[in-house]
């Protein structure tokens, strides 16, 4: 409910220290103020009275001793004293201002005076003086002003430090809320981190174990070729016999290092709108010869109508050339491979896993099938044939390397890349791709 | 005395070379299997004293061929040495009796003769 005012405490605690302070204020003033006011008021009022009646009494006086009254002081103090309020000073002035007597009850310096004027033959002579004490009326006031302010100070504490401290409660609850959740956060993202850096770790130490096997190999070769030479007196015919299988394993090592480096520098796609009939006419076309010397008959079954992709043509020849070339490799010598492209609505079940944007299910892709008939793929996880110097291939046929190409260059193409094997035996590979315009 | 020796390797030309080498010592007699999964009834009917096995092959791995090779009654005194790519020569394991041998390729072939002489126990048959 408070929780537009948490995190603004500094400021409420301003607010609430001035409302508090100025309601105390008003308590500690107000009650000995009023009672002051009021008694002043009522005393103010008996002093008027209280003289008038004295101005009266003298008034009368003067008339009955007229030209002497003035030196008869002892008469008059009786006068004075008649109905005396206590504590109060009467005394009697001539008209310029001289004491003639009093009766004095107290001797204070603070006191509230009263006159009223007294008449001889209707002429004022002088004035009657009252004076009552003012401190007894400043006490009880003092005494209500510490009482009140007592009282303004606990309700100055009541008011201030309650609601502060309630709303210090709620901003610490939702600071420690705060720092939980940023704790939790920051140990899921370090988490996180951790898992990526084992991921990377992994596959870094995957590579590095296959290019490690496939480059070390050849020079287990290379090694056992030069010790032939050495040790042994080879014929020429048998010298030259040695000297192709050196050449053929730096051949074969370096053909790896092309291809670890192609997997890593795989460019940006320069992208075309290009017909993927054109692409994988190309692609047979490069790899007829391959099938021919194993009796391969590498047949097109291509959409009747174009199939328009916006694609890089070397890269994506590059994924028809590698798919054709391991279907080869997997068919037996007189098998059958084919290459099949149409197009077709996408279903979930048809994506690979991890395709990246570009395709969505309902769309319409254009669809290129390279079918074998060959030893299939084995019992492996889809996602394993894809990594780097995975290789079901015979030593010399292929690096473990074509596919990881081949996934690469999809990705780049927000594409989709799938293997499978086929229920009659052999291996499918399907690439989606998105097609631009319509050929419905 | 004349060894047999089987090279169980999926490169032909490393085992071509091998063959070579050790054929030339004049001491062993070598038979070359390049597909892992014949290599047990290949030394069935060879009775090798030696297999030099390498490990990552398609289709069987060359430490899946030694308990099926011990299995056979005929070739429960074959001597196994590893040949592999996978492994750095400084970290070959520590070798205990009976263990098989591993080296770490590229190897020469003396550090190969070294290591059958080892196996076979007779020093003798070091070129």
């Amino acid at each position: 409910m408070f929780a537009f005012m948490l995190g603004r405490i500094p400021a409420i605690e301003r607010y609430l220290s001035r409302v508090a302070g100025t309601t105390a204020l008003f308590l500690a003033l107000a009650p000995p103020c009023t009672f002051f006011a009021l008694q002043y008021q009522a005393l103010n009022g008996n002093l008027e009275a209280a003289a008038n009646a004295k101005a009266a009494i003298v008034d009368s006086y003067i008339g009955r001793n007229p030209g002497s009254w003035q030196f008869q002081h002892e008469r008059l103090q009786e006068l004075l004293r008649v109905v005396v309020l206590p504590h109060t000073n009467v005394t009697l002035l001539d008209s310029g201002g001289t004491k003639i007597t009093e009766v004095l009850n107290h001797d204070s310096d603070y006191s509230l005076k009263r006159t009223a004027p007294i008449h001889d033959f209707g002429l004022q002579v002088g004035w009657i003086e009252v004076a009552d004490d003012l401190h007894p009326l400043l006490l009880s006031a003092l005494q209500l002003l510490v009482v009140s302010s007592l009282i303004a100070l606990a309700v100055f504490w009541v008011l201030r430090h309650f609601p502060v401290r309630a709303l210090r409660e709620a901003d610490r609850l939702r600071l420690g809320e705060l720092e939980r959740r940023l704790e939790t956060e920051t140990q899921l993202r370090n988490l996180q981190e951790r898992i990526t850096l084992s991921q990377r770790l992994e596959a870094v130490g995957r590579l590095a174990a296959g290019v490690a096997h496939e480059v070390k190999n050849p020079l287990a070769t290379i090694q056992f070729g030069i010790d032939v030479l050495r040790n042994t007196h080879p014929s020429p015919a048998a010298r030259m016999q040695v000297l192709h299988t050196i050449e053929e394993a730096v051949t074969r090592a370096d053909r790896i290092t092309h291809n670890l480096l192609e997997l890593s520098s795989q460019r940006e796609p320069v992208m075309f709108v290009t017909d993927l009939n054109d692409i994988a006419r190309k692609a047979s076309e490069l790899t007829y010869p391959a099938a021919k010397d194993k009796g391969i008959d590498l047949r097109l079954q291509l959409a009747a109508a174009a199939l328009p992709v916006e694609v890089d043509r070397e890269q994506l020849l590059q994924v028809l050339v590698n798919l054709i070339t391991n279907a080869i490799q997997a068919t037996e010598n007189g098998g059958d491979v084919s290459i099949e492209t149409y197009s077709a609505r996408l279903q979930a079940e048809n994506l690979a896993a991890d395709v990246a944007g570009g395709l969505e299910v309902g769309n319409t892709a254009a669809v290129l099938v390279v079918k074998d008939s060959g030893h299939g793929l084995g019992v492996e996880p889809n996602g394993k044939l894809f990594e780097p110097f995975y290789t079901t291939k015979s030593v010399g046929e292929g690096t473990g390397l074509g596919l990881s190409i081949v996934r690469n260059i999809i990705a780049l193409h927000r594409g989709s890349v799938t293997l499978r094997n086929r229920d009659g035996g052999g291996a499918e590979a399907t690439v989606m791709l998105n097609l631009k315009g319509d050929i419905q | 005395m004349t060894y047999r020796i089987m090279l169980v390797d999926d490169e032909p030309g490393l085992t071509q070379l091998l063959q070579l080498s050790l054929e030339a010592t004049g001491k062993f007699v070598v038979m070359a299997i390049n597909d892992a999964a014949s290599a047990v009834e290949a030394a069935r009917a060879f009775l090798p004293d030696v297999m030099l096995l390498d490990v990552l092959m398609p289709k069987m791995l060359g430490n899946e061929i030694v308990p099926l090779i011990q299995e056979i009654p005929e070739l429960k005194h074959t001597k196994f040495i590893f040949l592999t790519a996978l492994m750095r020569k400084t970290e070959t394991p520590a070798e205990s009796a009976g263990a098989p041998r591993v080296l770490g390729k590229p190897v020469t072939t003396e550090e190969l003769l070294a290591a059958i002489d080892d196996a076979m126990g007779n020093p003798a048959c070091s070129t």
